[in-house]
C-alpha cells in the first residue's frame, strides 16, 4: 500500500469533487483513493464541512442516535408491564425452579411411589402458587431492586405483576404435572380452584403483614387439611376417589371463586401498601 | 454532537470499539466517513433525501453488524460496500423475496476489480474509462468501481443482468485496446 | 422559599435491637444541596432511607414535600418527586447501561417510548456515559456502574435527590462533573447526599450536617463548620499533651487541636479541624 500512499489527490481536485464539477475518470480515482486514504478523506471533510451542511450532518447523527439507542431486552415490543416483570434473572430462575421441582416431584412420586403421589399432588398444587406469588415479593431475589426501591411502581404495580407472572408459571406447571396422576384437566376443583384461592388470600393479607409469615401460616393449615383427608382414607388402589373430596362439591368450589374474587379485590385495591420496599 | 477530544484510534480499531458496544467509536466512525460517502452516494443517486437515509441505514448497519468486518480491506472499502447497497435498498424498497434471499447470502464486501484498480490509481485506467460511451462506462463505474455484482447494478441502471454482462463485455475489450 | 420545606423531621428516631441508627433528630430544611457528614456508622444511610420513603422510622415524624411517607397514597406522590441512589445499588449485570436506565424509568411512570429513551439518554449525558451506554454492566468497571447507578436517580429532574455516597469510585474529573450536576439540581430542587470527605463537602454544599451515632453535632454552612475550630488549632513540634486531638501533617508538623496553650502559633482553621473538633468534642462529653 506504499505505493498508494505516494499519491494523493489535490485540493483543487478534492473541491470539485465534493462540488460535482469533477471530469469522470479523475471522478473514478479520487473515489477509489478515497477508500484508502485518511488524509485525504479529511481533507475532503474539511472541503465539505465549509459549507453549510454541519447542521444536515447534525440531523443525521442524531437520526441514526435514535436508531442505536433502543433496548435490547428480549419482549421489547410487548408491554412495559411484562418487560419489569421479567426483568429480574434471579427471580426468573426460581420460579423455574419452583414450576420444575413441582413437576418432578410429582412424576416422581408417580413412579415410586404412586399411592402417595396422588395426595402429595392435593398438597403440592395450591402450594406451588403461594409460593411463587411469595417469591416475587422477596426484595432479596432483585439484584437492582435496591436502585429502583425508591420509584414510585417499585411496592406496588411491580411486585404484583412479578407474582401473577411468577404464580402463573406455578400454576402452568402443576397442570403438567397433573399428567403423571390420575386427576383430569377437569378435576379443577383439586388444583386450580385451591391454588388461586389460596395464593390471592397469602397477597391480600400480605399487605397488611409480612408475606413469609402468611404464606407459611396458610401453607401449614392446607398441609393439615388434606394430611386429615387423606390419613383417613389409605387407598387400597391407586385410582384414590376423589368424588369425597371436598374441594369436588359445587358450594365448596363456589366458596373457592368467592375467596378468590374478594381477597384479589382487596390485594389490588391495597397494592401500595404491600411492605415490600419498605422495611421496619 | 461535537465530540471534544481527538480520538485517535485508528479505523480499525474503532470498528473492533463499535463491537465492544462503544457508540463513541461509531460516532467518530461517522465524523470520519460520512462526508466522503454521501458525496459518492450523490454521485450515484441524486435524490437528497435517499442519499440521507442511505447514510443512514449505512452506519446503523455498521453498528449492528460490525463483527462482520474482516481486517482484509479498509474499513473505507467495507463501509462503501454497505453503502451502495443500503443505497440500491432505498431507492428500490419493493425488492421481491427471493432478490432479498440472494442479497442476505452476498457477503459485503467491495469485488477484487477494485482492489486491483486503487492499487493501479490515477492515469491510463482513467484516461481509457474516460473514452467509453456512457452507457458502457455507468456500467463499468458500477460493477468495477462500485462493487456489485451485475445484478445490483441492472438494478441501480434500471437494465436488465444480461445487457450488464454484455456491456460490460464490451467495455473490457475496448479498455484493453486502449491501453495497449 | 417555598411554605412547606421540603424536609421536616419531627423527633425522628431508628434502632436496630438497641443499637441507636438515629436518636431524636429534629430537622427542617429545604432547597440546595446538603451534605450529611459523619464516620462509618453513624447513622447516614439510615436517615437516608428514611428520606427515600424505604424505611419506617420507629418513632417521630418524617414531612417530605409535606407528606408522610407512612401513608400509601402520600409515599407514592413524594415517590414521583424523588430520585434515589442507594449506597450499595446491585445492576442487573447482563443489562446494557441503557437497558437499566430505561426498565428505572419505566418504574418511574415515563411510558411514551420516545420521552423515555431522550431522558435516558440526557442522564447518562449527565453522567458522562454516552460513548458507554450500550455496554453491558458486567463489562463495566466499579466507578462507571456507580455512575450508570446514579444516571437512574436522576431520572425525571426528582425535586428531591437522595444520594448515599454519590461520589464513591468517581475519579476527579467526574466528580468535577457531578458537582456540576447536582448544583444544577440544587437550583430549583433538593439534594441530600452522604460522604465522609470534608473536602467534598465545602465543594459541593451550601449545608451540611455532622452526624455521629445518630445525633446531630453540627447544622450550618461549611465555613461556619471551619469557623467552629477558630482559635482552637495550633502547630507545635511535638505532640501537645494539652490537645484533644493531635496529629503529623504533610510537612512534618504536628498539628493540634483543642485549647491552645499561651503562646502556641494557633492558625487558620479548615473544615477538617472543625468536622474534628465537632466530633471529639462530643466524644468527650460521652
Amino acid at each position: 500500500m506504499t505505493a498508494v500512499d505516494e499519491w494523493h489527490a489535490s485540493d483543487h481536485e478534492l473541491e470539485r469533487y465534493a462540488k460535482h464539477t469533477i471530469p469522470t475518470f479523475a471522478r473514478a480515482s479520487v473515489e477509489a483513493h478515497l477508500l484508502t486514504c485518511d488524509r485525504c478523506r479529511s481533507t475532503l471533510s474539511t472541503a465539505v464541512a465549509a459549507a453549510p451542511r454541519e447542521a444536515q450532518t447534525d440531523e443525521t447523527w442524531s437520526r441514526i442516535a435514535d436508531r442505536i439507542d433502543v433496548t435490547g431486552r428480549p419482549l421489547r415490543s410487548s408491554t412495559t408491564g411484562l418487560q419489569v416483570s421479567t426483568a429480574s434473572p434471579q427471580l426468573m430462575f426460581a420460579t423455574l425452579a419452583v414450576a420444575l421441582g413441582v413437576i418432578v416431584g410429582v412424576a416422581v412420586a408417580s413412579a415410586t411411589a404412586p399411592r402417595a403421589s396422588l395426595p402429595l399432588f392435593v398438597m403440592l398444587a395450591p402450594l406451588a402458587p403461594v409460593i411463587g406469588a411469595v417469591l416475587a415479593f422477596q426484595t432479596g431475589i432483585d439484584p437492582a431492586g435496591q436502585l429502583s426501591s425508591a420509584t414510585p411502581l417499585a411496592s406496588g404495580r411491580l411486585p404484583f405483576l412479578r407474582a401473577a407472572i411468577s404464580s402463573g408459571a406455578a400454576i402452568f406447571a402443576v397442570a403438567i404435572a397433573s399428567l403423571f396422576v390420575p386427576v383430569g384437566l377437569a378435576d379443577v376443583g383439586v388444583w386450580l380452584l385451591p391454588g388461586l384461592a389460596l395464593t390471592s388470600l397469602v397477597v391480600a393479607i400480605s399487605t397488611w403483614i409480612d408475606p413469609k409469615r402468611v404464606a407459611l401460616g396458610l401453607a401449614v393449615g392446607w398441609t393439615v387439611v388434606v394430611g386429615t383427608w387423606s390419613w383417613g382414607r389409605r387407598p387400597r388402589t391407586v385410582k384414590l376417589d376423589l368424588g369425597d373430596f371436598a374441594a369436588q362439591r359445587t358450594s365448596m368450589q363456589l366458596l373457592l371463586v368467592a375467596v378468590t374474587l374478594c381477597s384479589g379485590t382487596i390485594a389490588f385495591a391495597r397494592r401500595d401498601e404491600l411492605p415490600v420496599w419498605r422495611s421496619r | 454532537m461535537t465530540r471534544g477530544h481527538l480520538d485517535r484510534r485508528s479505523d480499525v480499531e474503532l470498528v473492533a470499539a463499535v463491537v465492544d458496544r462503544d457508540r463513541g467509536a461509531l460516532q467518530e466512525l461517522y465524523v470520519r466517513h460520512e462526508p466522503w460517502l454521501s458525496i459518492r452516494l450523490a454521485y450515484r443517486c441524486s435524490d437528497r433525501t435517499l442519499v440521507e437515509e442511505a447514510v443512514q441505514d449505512t452506519f446503523v448497519t455498521v453498528w449492528a453488524s460490525a463483527d462482520h468486518y474482516r481486517a482484509t480491506g479498509p474499513v473505507a472499502a467495507w463501509i462503501w460496500g454497505i453503502g451502495i447497497r443500503r443505497l440500491l435498498q432505498v431507492m428500490r424498497p419493493r425488492m421481491s423475496l427471493r432478490e432479498r434471499l440472494l442479497a442476505q447470502r452476498q457477503p459485503e464486501l467491495v469485488s477484487a476489480e477494485d482492489e486491483l484498480l486503487v492499487g493501479v490509481e490515477h492515469g491510463d485506467v482513467g484516461v481509457a474509462l474516460g473514452r467509453l460511451s456512457p452507457e458502457l462506462r455507468m456500467v463499468v463505474q458500477a460493477t468495477v468501481l462500485d462493487g456489485l455484482s451485475c445484478q445490483e447494478a441492472g438494478r441501480l441502471l434500471g437494465i436488465p443482468t444480461g445487457t450488464v454482462k454484455t456491456r460490460m463485455m464490451r467495455a473490457k475489450r475496448e479498455m484493453r485496446e486502449a491501453l495497449i | 422559599m417555598s411554605p412547606v420545606p421540603a424536609i421536616e423531621l419531627t423527633a425522628l428516631s431508628k434502632c436496630y435491637g438497641s443499637k441507636v441508627a438515629v436518636g431524636d433528630l429534629d430537622w427542617s430544611g429545604g432547597q440546595g444541596v446538603i451534605g450529611l457528614l459523619g464516620p462509618n456508622g453513624a447513622g447516614k444511610s439510615t436517615l437516608l432511607r428514611m428520606l427515600a420513603t424505604v424505611l419506617a422510622q420507629d418513632s417521630g415524624s418524617i414531612r417530605v414535600f409535606g407528606l408522610d411517607p407512612a401513608v400509601a397514597d402520600e409515599r407514592l406522590a413524594i415517590r414521583r418527586r424523588l430520585g434515589y441512589l442507594p449506597q450499595e445499588a446491585g445492576l442487573y449485570r447482563s443489562f446494557t447501561a441503557f437497558d437499566l436506565v430505561d426498565y428505572v424509568a419505566v418504574l418511574k411512570e415515563i411510558t411514551d417510548r420516545t420521552v423515555r429513551r431522550d431522558e435516558v439518554r440526557r442522564v447518562l449525558d449527565d453522567v458522562g456515559m454516552t460513548d458507554d451506554m450500550h455496554r453491558r454492566i458486567r463489562t463495566l468497571s466499579g466507578g462507571m456502574q456507580r455512575r450508570v447507578a446514579l444516571a437512574a436517580a436522576l431520572l425525571g429532574r426528582p425535586d428531591l435527590l437522595v444520594l448515599d455516597e454519590p461520589s464513591a469510585g468517581l475519579d476527579p474529573d467526574q466528580r468535577l462533573r457531578l458537582r456540576t450536576v447536582l448544583s444544577d439540581v440544587g437550583q430549583r430542587g433538593t439534594v441530600v447526599l452522604s460522604t465522609h470527605q470534608t473536602d467534598e463537602v465545602a465543594a459541593f454544599c451550601q449545608r451540611v450536617l455532622v452526624l455521629d451515632r445518630g445525633r446531630l453535632l453540627f447544622d450550618g454552612a461549611p465555613r461556619d463548620l471551619a469557623t467552629r475550630a477558630a482559635g482552637r488549632v495550633w502547630v507545635s513540634e511535638s505532640p501537645d499533651p494539652g490537645a484533644v486531638r493531635s496529629w503529623v501533617t504533610g510537612d512534618g508538623d504536628i498539628r493540634n487541636i483543642g485549647a491552645p496553650p499561651t503562646g502556641a502559633s494557633v492558625v487558620e482553621p479548615t473544615l477538617d479541624d472543625g468536622y474534628l473538633l465537632v466530633a471529639t468534642e462530643q466524644d468527650v462529653r460521652a
